[in-house]
Order: C-alpha cells, then structure tokens, then sequence
C-alpha cells in the first residue's frame, strides 16, 4: 500500500481520479480516498496539518509498517520552469534546522532537489532548491515508523521568482499535478515493489498459525518457535516441520524436535 | 554505477571533492552539515540502501588510527587498523557491516592527509618506545582496500607515506581486482595485498558483486610476479555440506597459481558475529541459509558450536601446513587459541582477543573484504 499525503484537494483530484479512488466517508478530520493499493489524504497546509494527517492515516486506519508514504505537491522554485516535476533529496526546516534525508533508490530520470520547509510562503528562493510548507513535517511523521526509503516526496514546480506574484487557481494547480501524473506513477510502482518484498520478508512463516492452534505457546516460546521455523526454511528442509513434530504433547517438545533436526541438518551451498 | 552524492559543508571545496564529482557529472548533490546526519541514522535499511548506495563525501575527527585487538594480527606486536571509507561496493551475505550500520552508503573521509600524519606519528612514537619492533597497519576492516580505489586514489595516497616509514608495514585486505595503483608502481616490501578467500562456488552464491576467484587468482599472481607480498586470509572459514573438499580444492588452486615465497601469511578464522549484529542480520536476511546454520552464543559471540570451530580450524591449518611452513599460518579466531596447542602447528597461532563490538574484528576481523 502506498499512501500519499497531499495539503490541497486540488494536489489530490488528479491522482484521485487516476488511480480510480473513492471516498473514506464524511465526518472525518481529513479528507480520505481509498483503492486497493493506494490511498490519498488530503491534510491542509501547513507543518502542523501535515504531521497531524500523516499520525491520523497510521493510527485510524490499516497502515503497516511497510506500507510507502509519498507526499506530492506544489513547491516554489527561483528559477526552475514551472511545471518541473522533482523528486526531493533532503526535507530543511527552515525553523528547526533539522534536516532529513530520504535515501535515494528508485529510478528518477527528473531533476532532485533539496526541499526547504517554511512556515510562511517564501518569495525569495534563494539557491538551486524547492520551498513548500509540509514537507519536513511529513518526513518527521512518517519516520517514527516507516523505513526512511520507503518515505519520499515529489514536487512539482508551481512558482519561480518570474511568476511568484501570480496568484495560482485551483484549477492550475490540478494541471500541475495531472501532468506530472507519469512520473509520479513510476515511484509508485517502484515504492509498492518494495513494500510488497519488505511485507513478504517479515511476514510470518507458513505453519506458524497451525502450530499455534495445535499447541499452547507462551510469548517467549512463540519467538523461539518463529525462529527455528525461519531457520527450517532457510536450510530448505524438504520435510514438514508440523509432521516432525506431530507426536509431541507439549510445545516445549515441538521447540525440541525442530531445533534437533536443525542441529542435524548441514547447509548446502552451490552445487553439490 | 553512484547517483546521489551527498557532500558534508566542511569539505564541499576540497580538491579530492572536486575530483571525485567531476567523475560523477550527473550524479544528485545533496549538501549536509556532518555525515552523520545521512549515514546510520535510525529509520534506514542497510538490505534496501544496499540495492543502490550513495556516496557521503565527509571529513574524518577524532581518532584516525585504532589498536588491533590483542590476537588479531599476522606476526607484530604492535597492530593498529585504519578505515578511510566506511562501507564496501561487495554484497557478501556474512558481511558484518551490515549488522553494523544501519545504511549501505558509501563513506569517504577525503582528509587522507590526517590518515598519513597518524600513521606516521604512531609509527615513530613505536620506533621510540620500542626500537627494532615493527608495527603492522591494517586497511580493510570497515570496507574493501581497493575495491572504489578507482576513485578514492587513496592507495596511490597511502602507499609512498609507507615507502618513508622503516618500522611499518601496510596490509591492504581486499576481494577486488582494482590494483592499477599497486602494478604502476615497484613492489613495496612492508606492503602486503591479502586477498579474502571463500571457495569459487561459496563465493558466487555468497559474495554478490566479488570478481570470480579465476579473476583474483591472475591478478594475485600478477602482483605476485612483480614482488608484492601476498596474504591469504581464509577468514571467515564456512561451514557447510562438503567444506572440507571445497576448501582442499582452494588451497591447491591457491598454491597452484602462487609461488609460496610470495605469500607473505596466511589467516583462518570461523565465522563469528557479536549477538547484535547477528540479530540484526537474521533480521534484515530470515532467509539467508548460512545465518541459519547451529550456532552458539559465547561471551556475547554467535558462533558455529565449539567442536565445528575446531575440527574447521585444525583441518584447513592441516591443509596449509603441507604448503607453507607454519610460521606463516595465523589463527584469527577469538577464543579457540586461549587452549595453546589447540592447532598444534607450533607456529604462530595467535591467541584470541576480545571479540569487540565497533572495533574491526565484531565478525572475525574483515570479513567484508
């Protein structure tokens, strides 16, 4: 699942619509739209807002530990075209000082830029980076609990200093994002490959709920339990660990038998 | 091959700064104000980054040189280890790094030249304090030699400081076959090139990215021709269904291609974790098959059970001993020597120090290399 964080509605509608997503429902503290594999949250402006909606979508909804969270937007640029779509390298408070940096692993042919977060709208854009309101306040929230690389942000140039003092419309900003909908769609690939091969690593081993329903195990034998069956597979023993354990009474027992077998088992590498 | 560069401020104007993004036009420059705000900082995954590593061009503080563990080393007294980069262009499955850091980037500390007057500074201080003694300086515990030397240069940098110190040795570990800067120059006596060894098809399937032992072989003999010392460190040994044969097989290839008058030492050592850094291997690899093998936990080491360690050790210094005369033949291995004659090899098998965690040898030394 890839969630991606928005401030304006006006940002969300294309990928909305793109993605083919519907309504969370009414009565909710942020707009939500749900599909299958993407999710889109619409936070407000603002640092506050931002981390509020991200806290939001991972404590009042199904968001895992894996899952990508991607925040798309417009940003402010001196003197890059407007319409330039940008992967960011580095998420600046400008109030804090505090950077973070997402690790840059996914193919991106566009330009990447630094991102400075301000509290109010800057005019100036100084240097060769991008300036929004959100963005560090995204980075902050989403690290708490997902894996940097799967936390990343696109910007898509909406203002430079030539055109700082034209107001922009929603509508404009819709066309912004709508035509910067391609590559935003290659990170989300890129970023639903990896959640899906992370959700795949950590995922339990496949006999783990059948040893459970057959035996009782406390906490600390369920960890010892995961880990010899972790071992099991690694080792590629062809023979069930269910049926070696299938005459035990107790768990302890089960930890026993699969945990002889594994000392008795050599590792194979290459050819034999 | 390096996309994203990230340049600490204290060394964005530095010559070999320059150098090193000139051959990277292209790659994303990303400004911080320490490295440590990119590198190993919570909410990273060293199996991830590893698909693409970026490179952190930093300056190197505080201390440059650090002791050897007592027990580690390949015949001094004094042994000191040095890292200019910290992380390895190889993917190798036991690799302790990965357990180490958090991230996969690239470190390079560009201030070589603070390297140097360590170097020379602890070499003196030991030809004060103990005339006659040579110390030995080991490159290679928290990355590969010479694997980025194409563009680090830090050999070519390192190298003559080495020529000018009398009491000093350099060993220089690698997997790689990157020695341009070693065949443009004359043969270095103190200076040896100790190539990491698994079996050819242990290495394939667990040292992703190393060029293939026939690759390594030629060019060790290469090296070899021209006059360089040549280590070999069978560290970490591999315990697996037919290791015995395999490694009778690399030794004969070894000492097939190699002249043993040019094989300065050679090393063995099991493989070994701290508990930590195993744990946070198991987790970034549960599947992996050689972190699935029996091991015990001694003193804070994962390691294979005592008597596999062993039995391991004694055969391959068996091996060896019929090729090259046992003073040559180090044991690297924690705690196996503390019993004395546990090799019986009656050469130099170094009594085990402590297995640190942070220091070079957290797995059994450089075993990323």
């Amino acid at each position: 699942m890839i969630n991606i964080v928005c401030a304006l509605t006006a940002e969300a509608q294309p990928v909305v619509d793109r993605y083919k997503l519907r309504p969370a429902g009414d009565n909710l503290p942020f707009s939500l739209f749900l599909g299958e594999r993407v999710r889109v949250l619409v936070t407000g402006v603002g640092k506050p807002a931002s981390a509020a909606g991200v806290g939001y979508l991972f404590a009042h909804s199904t968001a895992r530990r894996h899952d990508g969270w991607l925040n798309l937007g417009v940003a402010g640029h001196g003197q890059r075209p407007v319409g330039t779509t940008c992967l960011v390298t580095r998420f600046l408070d400008r109030a804090s000082h505090r950077s973070w940096y997402p690790p840059q692993i996914y193919q991106w042919e566009m330009p990447r830029l630094e991102l400075i977060t301000v509290d109010s709208p800057e005019t100036d854009f100084p240097d060769d980076r991008l300036f929004d309101m959100e963005g560090s306040a995204f980075a902050a929230a989403c690290i708490r609990w997902a894996t940097g690389e799967l936390v990343q942000s696109i910007k898509v140039v909406s203002d430079n200093r030539e055109t700082v003092h034209r107001r922009l419309g929603k509508r404009e900003v819709s066309q912004l994002i709508a035509t910067s909908l391609d590559d935003v769609d290659s990170i989300v690939t890129q970023m639903l490959e990896l959640s899906d091969s992370e959700h795949a690593i950590h995922s339990d081993p496949p006999e783990l709920a059948e040893f459970l329903m057959r035996w009782h195990f406390t906490a600390t034998r369920q960890r010892q339990l995961r880990d010899l069956l972790r071992r099991w597979h690694a080792l590629e023993i062809l023979a069930s660990p269910l049926s070696e354990s299938s005459a035990c009474q107790f768990p302890r027992e089960v930890l026993r038998a699969l945990s002889d077998r594994l000392d008795h088992t050599s590792l194979r590498i290459g050819p034999r | 091959m390096i996309d994203t560069i990230y340049i600490e401020r204290a060394v964005s104007d530095h010559p070999r700064t320059m150098g090193i993004l000139k051959r990277f036009p292209h790659a994303a420059r990303v400004g911080c104000d320490r490295y440590g705000e990119v590198f190993n900082v919570r909410s990273q995954n060293f199996r991830i980054q590893k698909q693409k590593p970026s490179l952190i061009l930093a300056q190197k503080h505080g201390r440059f040189v650090l002791d050897v563990p007592e027990g580690f080393g390949i015949g001094a007294n004094r042994n000191y280890y040095f890292s200019h980069m910290l992380n390895c262009v190889y993917d190798c499955r036991y690799c302790f790094l990965q357990g180490l850091y958090q991230s996969a980037h690239y470190v390079l500390f560009v201030n070589y030249e603070d390297f140097a007057d360590s170097i020379v500074e602890c070499a003196e201080q030991c030809a004060e304090q103990c005339a006659g003694d040579e110390v030995h300086f080991f490159s290679g515990y928290d990355c590969d030699s010479l694997a980025l030397d194409s563009v680090t240069q830090f050999a070519d940098f390192i190298l003559p400081t080495f020529q000018r110190l009398e009491n000093a040795w350099l060993e220089l570990r690698t997997k790689s076959i990157q020695t341009r800067a070693l065949e443009s120059r004359e043969a270095m006596p103190r200076v040896v090139v100790a190539f990491s060894l698994t079996p050819d098809h242990v290495s394939r399937s667990t040292e992703h990215g190393v060029p293939r032992l026939e690759q390594r072989l030629a060019i060790m003999t290469k090296l070899a021709e021209n006059g360089w010392n040549i280590g070999l460190r069978l560290d970490p040994l591999l315990h697996f269904e037919g290791w015995l044969p395999a490694y009778r097989s690399l030794v004969d290839q070894l000492f097939a291609a190699l002249d043993v008058e040019s094989i300065h030492s050679v090393s063995l050592g099991s493989l070994r974790f701290p508990k930590a850094v195993h744990d946070r291997i198991v987790k970034l690899y549960p599947d992996e098959s050689l972190l699935a093998s029996p091991m015990e936990l001694k003193e804070g080491v994962k390691s294979y059970p005592r008597a596999v360690q062993l039995e391991m050790t004694q055969k391959c210094h068996e091996l060896l001993q019929t090729r090259i005369n046992a003073d040559r033949i180090f044991c690297c291995q924690g705690d196996l020597s503390s019993q004395g004659g546990t090799l019986k090899s009656g050469g130099p098998v170094q009594s085990g120090g402590p297995v640190q965690s942070g220091g070079p040898v957290q797995s059994g030394g450089p075993v990323q290399s």
